[in-house]
């Protein structure tokens, strides 16, 4: 289960960098910062967004998961809520 | 009732059992919408006094949902002035607004406090179709509006703040028909709306121009991402999309735009150029070209692209345009049936734009070919991004506010994914550090409108004139990280 969590939380690590603008690389993330304070733009979002559902298969609607998504923490329970794996 | 009231009601009145607007908690029929706006016009004016006492201002700040025009329309069946704002607007901005346009109430999806510490004084409130109506505290110094003046929006003007943009009713039912009848849009169209309703990209070719038509509106809030996009037109089969070149983007990464041209007949994007491949994709898997809109906050929507082409397309009904020829481009200007009034906060600004024989100025450059328009570059300062209009200016006011910083230069530069980004180099005190400095932007400003890169800088690099070097200020953004990382 923890392999599985962490393999998660490096794959959303992974793609919240090359989602974002050049600003920030994973060494500069850990699983609680907050992505708006360095920056993370809506069209990071949205392109972080997508890369989440086309890697998973999962869909996330943003205008319902709002603090979920700020941080890589928040963005894994999102993920597992969203397979029905009991994220939540 | 005023003119654009008298009309709005007469169009609601016409098909009754037509699907109006919609949102994703409910949907309502002409004959609904009608109900729901006259009781919430009966709220209005009880809570805020007889409108014979003048036409009362008031701030609109919501996202998208049917709620939202429920409100607009009782303000204009009121007979008072609605002020459409960005509901991204920060507290500062909100202030600015407030004051500057004398507004009397303001509408919004949150519940007010009293004080929103930013200048905002609440006096009384209550509920109004699902929002919060509340009554400002009035200064002593009010701005009168035109006689005429039924609608105000907003635009990042060249005043270093949002100006306040007077329309009549005839202008705003100017770019509404024009608009149906250049795009053929009728009762039978259903369309998606992601964009704002304060953004001229939804007002212009979705809000009135769906009602006068008697067609459907059909509003989502928040992020255009693809599935929500492809989810939305599904679930109503639109027959027209309307959102920011980002949004057209996010269908074509998650692949999901197969076979949407089996409904949907008009796609269009405006705001920001929309790469010439992602128009070929798109055409490619959904069968639909997307048609370019070009406007302007103050002239309304100006031309329409309904077949392939690389231009802007040609003028709408009641457009007049004079501009360069292929070899030799000039400024755009215009003349049109949706032409601003003027700008309530920034006098004579808007009038200045005007040529002599009525032309707007546009601060775009281009040429006219075949009757077509072709944009090839801005004289204006205005950054566009992502189809929001951001005044470098204003920003690089704010960054001047905090302490330690001495001076700062805002521009634009690109990101590795080829998309405009905002940048900041700020000269001052070494101890600035760039998230203080955005976190000070984020409490005055829109979320867009703060850089996404800060430099920190002991002085701005400038040119041999003593301008600020863009070219030197450039490439520090280009600097990635594990290379030199931004202060």
């Amino acid at each position: 289960m923890n392999t599985d969590a962490d393999a998660l939380r490096r794959t959303l690590f992974r793609l919240v960098v090359e989602a974002g603008e050049d600003v920030f690389t994973e060494q500069d993330l850990t699983p609680d910062t907050s992505l708006r304070s360095l920056g993370y733009s809506s069209l990071s979002y949205m392109r972080l967004i997508d890369a989440i559902e086309n890697e998973f298969g999962v869909w996330i609607d943003p205008s319902l998961e709002t603090e979920g998504l700020d941080t890589v923490a928040g963005l894994a329970t999102v993920v597992r809520a969203s397979r029905g794996d009991g994220g939540v | 009732m005023t003119p654009l009231a008298n009309r709005v009601a007469e169009s609601l009145r016409r098909h009754p059992e037509r699907i109006a607007v919609g949102d994703a908690t409910m949907i309502l029929t002409y004959g609904e919408l009608t109900d729901h706006t006259e009781r919430a016009a009966a709220t209005l004016t009880a809570f805020a006094g007889d409108p014979r006492d003048g036409r009362r201002h008031v701030g609109i700040m919501a996202a998208n949902s049917v709620n939202y025009v429920i409100c607009y329309l009782a303000v204009l069946r009121a007979g008072w002035v609605p002020f459409l704002i960005d509901a991204a607007s920060g507290p500062a901005e909100l202030a600015s607004i407030s004051r500057d346009c004398s507004l009397d109430l303001l509408i919004q999806d949150e519940r007010p406090g009293k004080d929103s510490g930013a200048g905002i004084m609440v006096t009384r409130r209550c509920t109004l179709a699902g929002l919060f109506l509340s009554a400002l505290r009035t200064r002593d110094q009010r701005h009168e509006l035109l006689d005429d003046t039924e609608v105000c929006r907003f635009t990042s003007g060249s005043t270093g703040k949002p100006n306040c943009v007077e329309f009549s009713g005839a202008a705003v039912v100017g770019a509404a028909t024009n608009w149906a009848t250049g795009t053929g849009l009728t009762g039978e169209d259903r369309t998606a709306c992601f964009a704002a309703l304060s953004n001229g990209l939804a007002f212009n070719t979705s809000l009135l121009a769906t009602f006068l038509a008697g067609a459907s509106l059909h509003l989502r809030r928040g992020l255009p991402t693809g599935t929500r996009v492809v989810t939305l037109l599904r679930d109503v089969r639109a027959t027209r999309l309307v959102g920011f070149p980002v949004l057209y983007e996010s269908v074509l990464r998650r692949d999901l735009a197969a076979n949407l041209g089996d409904t949907l007949r008009v796609a269009i994007s405006s705001g920001a150029p929309l790469p010439a491949a992602t128009r070929a994709e798109f055409r490619a898997r959904a069968g639909v070209w997307i048609a370019d809109y070009y406007g302007i906050a103050e002239t309304g929507p100006l031309t329409f692209a309904a077949a392939p082409t690389r231009g802007l397309g040609t003028p709408l009904p009641g457009v007049r345009l004079r501009a360069g020829v292929p070899a030799e481009p000039t400024e755009i200007q215009v003349t049109s049936a949706s032409m601003a009034s003027r700008y309530l906060n920034a006098p004579g600004v808007l009038e200045a734009r005007r040529t002599g024989d009525g032309y707007y100025r546009t601060g775009d450059e281009g040429y006219l070919d075949g009757g077509e328009l072709f944009l090839t570059g801005r004289t204006a300062r205005m950054i566009n991004v992502n189809g929001r209009k951001v005044d470098p200016l204003e920003v690089a006011g704010v960054l001047r506010e905090v302490a330690g910083v001495r001076d700062a230069v805002v521009f634009d530069t690109t990101d590795r994914h080829d998309h405009t980004v905002l940048a900041a180099v700020v000269a001052g005190d070494p101890a600035l550090d760039a998230d203080g400095l955005r976190r000070h932007c984020l409490r005055r400003l829109a979320g867009y409108k703060v850089p996404n890169r800060v430099h920190v800088l002991s002085a701005i690099p400038a040119n041999s004139i003593g301008k600020p070097s863009l070219v030197a200020l450039r490439a520090l953004c280009t600097t990635g990280p594990g290379k030199e990382r931004p202060s």
